[in-house]
């Protein structure tokens, strides 16, 4: 009780002073206080006005970032952190804070960049190995269902696994299954009866990645997929050769991507720039968007637009919303791992997706959309929609 | 006589200007007395102030002397501000840097302390002052194999530096350097019989 007292009047009393005036020595001993005895909210009140008064330092940065993890604003957290280290690429607390904040929000690579600058021993504590042969395994199962009497509900499956070659670099391989039933080429028969051909469409790929993060912010990918396309009984093989940047500044993000497919019907080169931004509102609401030029042999070129925006809406509950207009064929998307080459082209495609971290370790990812497909033969539309459950397991 | 007219007029001009100059050199002379007098006493914020009064921002001296100041009335921020300008105003004086490594210092800004240290090394690539506290910098990091090399440049400019060789002994230590770290060990229990930190370090030797 005494003890208490005492305590309540240590932090009253400078607390006036702090309101008297802000200094170095004032901020150092209140947050100090404030970090010994949980004081989370008062803490990052100071911190913040210590900060308008420009008074900043590394120990203020990890107080205020270990407030906000505590809170599980692990954004805010990272950002901390982030300044922290900036006084200070040495310190062993801050890189691990940063290890954490990474794993918490998913951001994989951010955590095993700053993995490979915490001491071995630390490592070895933690159970952190270099080398990782399987870091994670990813599964999808996607059922599509579509108004039109000519096309079949297709069925796509896929599994990747991704392996660890270093802290820097890590590969990621995936397998994929396509199957769709499409009626080819309706001719009249001698009494003015159609005939229809019933050809089973189906599509196996093989996808690699290799990454290489230049920095805890700054990724270079390059890879090559795959695709062996059955319709009926004729097989075809297509090559995509892919590559690109990813890079975070702040609250914001940029990335550049070029792809090159090359297959029976044709070649397609592709190139795009995306960029965001993630809100500094509750929930960390976030804007993506990417901008892709197609240019198919023989010069005809399209722009495809794609505009996403989410936000965490629920403790470890993320919700996306999309909206992509632009003729989507033989479009290359998420960095060469889909490539949507099927016989008919999306003309619109709106959609949402749910990603779940249940445990740090384990997340499932539901995601619908609405597709607007155009045959293509014709004019003439019919539309599709798509349910897609997944999960992706860390080990 | 024209002549003889603007000839004194040029003198008057001139004599003005002296003895203004002059009177502005008392000024800025008392103030840095009365400066002195106050930090002597402790009153770091009225040397502060009385600095304050004669400041110009292109003068080298009243910058550093605000930087000083202002570190010591724990005002790191002020400090660090009036170290930049000095350092700008004086990019090859290297003093300035070693007084803008104490404040960044308390705000355990170890990368710009760094970086003061990597100039100080470019500007006088022997200074031991600059060698040493880089080295534990390293040291601290577990960069064994730069520290040493920063250590090394001391010990053999002054053989017998205590603080230089320990740490290079450590440092060897740490490399895995047995033989030259119980050399190191030994030479440091000659420079301090019976020190603790050699006899540790001579304890862990395989």
């Amino acid at each position: 009780m005494r003890k208490g007292l005492i305590l309540f009047l240590f932090i009253f009393s400078i607390s006036i002073h702090a309101k008297q005036k802000i200094d170095f020595q004032s901020t150092d001993s209140i947050t100090y206080q404030c970090y010994l005895n949980g004081e989370w909210d008062y803490l990052l009140s100071v911190g913040k006005e210590a900060l308008d008064h420009d008074i900043d330092f590394k120990r203020l940065r990890q107080r205020m970032g270990y407030a906000y993890f505590v809170k599980q604003d692990y954004f805010a957290a990272k950002s901390q952190y982030q300044k922290a280290i900036e006084f200070d690429e040495g310190d062993e607390e801050t890189r691990l804070y940063l290890y954490y904040c990474g794993l918490n929000l998913g951001d994989d690579d951010f955590s095993r960049y700053h993995a490979g600058s915490i001491t071995k021993e630390t490592r070895k504590g933690m159970n952190i190995s270099t080398i990782k042969p399987i870091d994670f395994v990813d599964f999808e199962f996607n059922k599509k269902t579509n108004n039109s009497t000519l096309r079949s509900n297709p069925i796509y499956s896929r599994i990747g696994v991704n392996t660890q070659l270093g802290y820097r670099l890590s590969l990621y391989q995936s397998v994929s299954n396509y199957s769709q039933s499409v009626v080819l080429n309706p001719t009249s028969s001698s009494n003015g009866m159609d005939i229809y051909s019933n050809a089973p469409t189906t599509q196996k790929e093989y996808h690699v990645a290799l990454k290489y993060l230049l920095s805890s912010h700054t990724s270079l990918y390059m890879g090559y997929h795959y695709v062996n396309t059955v319709v009926d009984t004729m097989s075809f093989g297509g090559n995509l050769y892919f590559g690109g940047f990813n890079t975070k500044i702040d609250r914001f993000h940029f990335g550049m991507n070029a792809s090159w497919l090359k297959n029976m019907m044709g070649s397609y080169k592709q190139i795009g720039v995306s960029g965001g931004v993630v809100l500094p509102v509750e929930g960390n609401v976030y804007f993506h968007t990417v901008i892709n030029r197609m240019i198919a042999s023989g010069n005809k070129s399209n722009t495809i637009f794609s505009q996403s925006v989410g936000a965490n809406i629920g403790r470890n509950l993320w919700a996306e919303g999309n909206i992509t207009l632009g003729n989507i064929k033989n479009y290359v998307d998420n960095n060469g791992l889909y490539v949507y080459n099927t016989l008919d082209p999306t003309v619109f495609r709106t959609g949402a997706t749910l990603f779940w971290n249940i445990t740090p370790k384990m997340t499932l990812i539901g995601n619908y959309i609405f597709d607007q497909k155009q045959y293509e033969s014709n004019t003439n539309y019919y539309y599709q929609q798509s349910f897609l459950g997944g999960i992706k397991w860390k080990f | 006589m024209e002549i003889l007219r603007k000839t004194a007029i040029a003198i008057s001009f001139a004599f003005m200007l002296f003895s203004a100059q002059a009177q502005s050199s008392a000024v800025v002379q008392a103030a840095f007395t009365k400066s002195y007098v106050s930090e002597q006493a402790g009153n770091y914020m009225a040397a502060i102030s009385d600095l304050k009064s004669v400041y110009n921002v292109s003068d080298y001296t009243t910058n550093i002397r605000l930087g000083w100041l202002s570190y010591l009335a724990k005002q790191y921020t002020e400090s660090i501000r009036y170290y930049d300008i000095a350092i700008k105003l004086k990019p090859f004086a290297i003093e300035a840097r070693f007084g803008c490594v104490k404040p960044l210092s308390a705000i355990e800004s170890w990368e710009k302390v760094k970086g003061h240290y990597l100039q100080i090394l470019k500007i006088d690539p022997k200074n031991v002052t600059a060698n040493y506290w880089l080295g534990v910098i390293y040291y601290n990091r577990k960069d064994y194999a730069n520290a040493a090399k920063l250590f090394e440049i001391n010990v053999n400019l002054y053989p017998l530096d205590y603080d230089s060789v320990i740490m290079l002994a450590w440092s060897r230590l740490f490399q895995g350097k047995q033989a030259d770290a119980k050399v190191l060990f030994n030479h440091a229990l000659v420079i301090r019989p019976g020190d603790s930190s050699a006899l540790s370090g001579m304890k862990q030797l395989k």
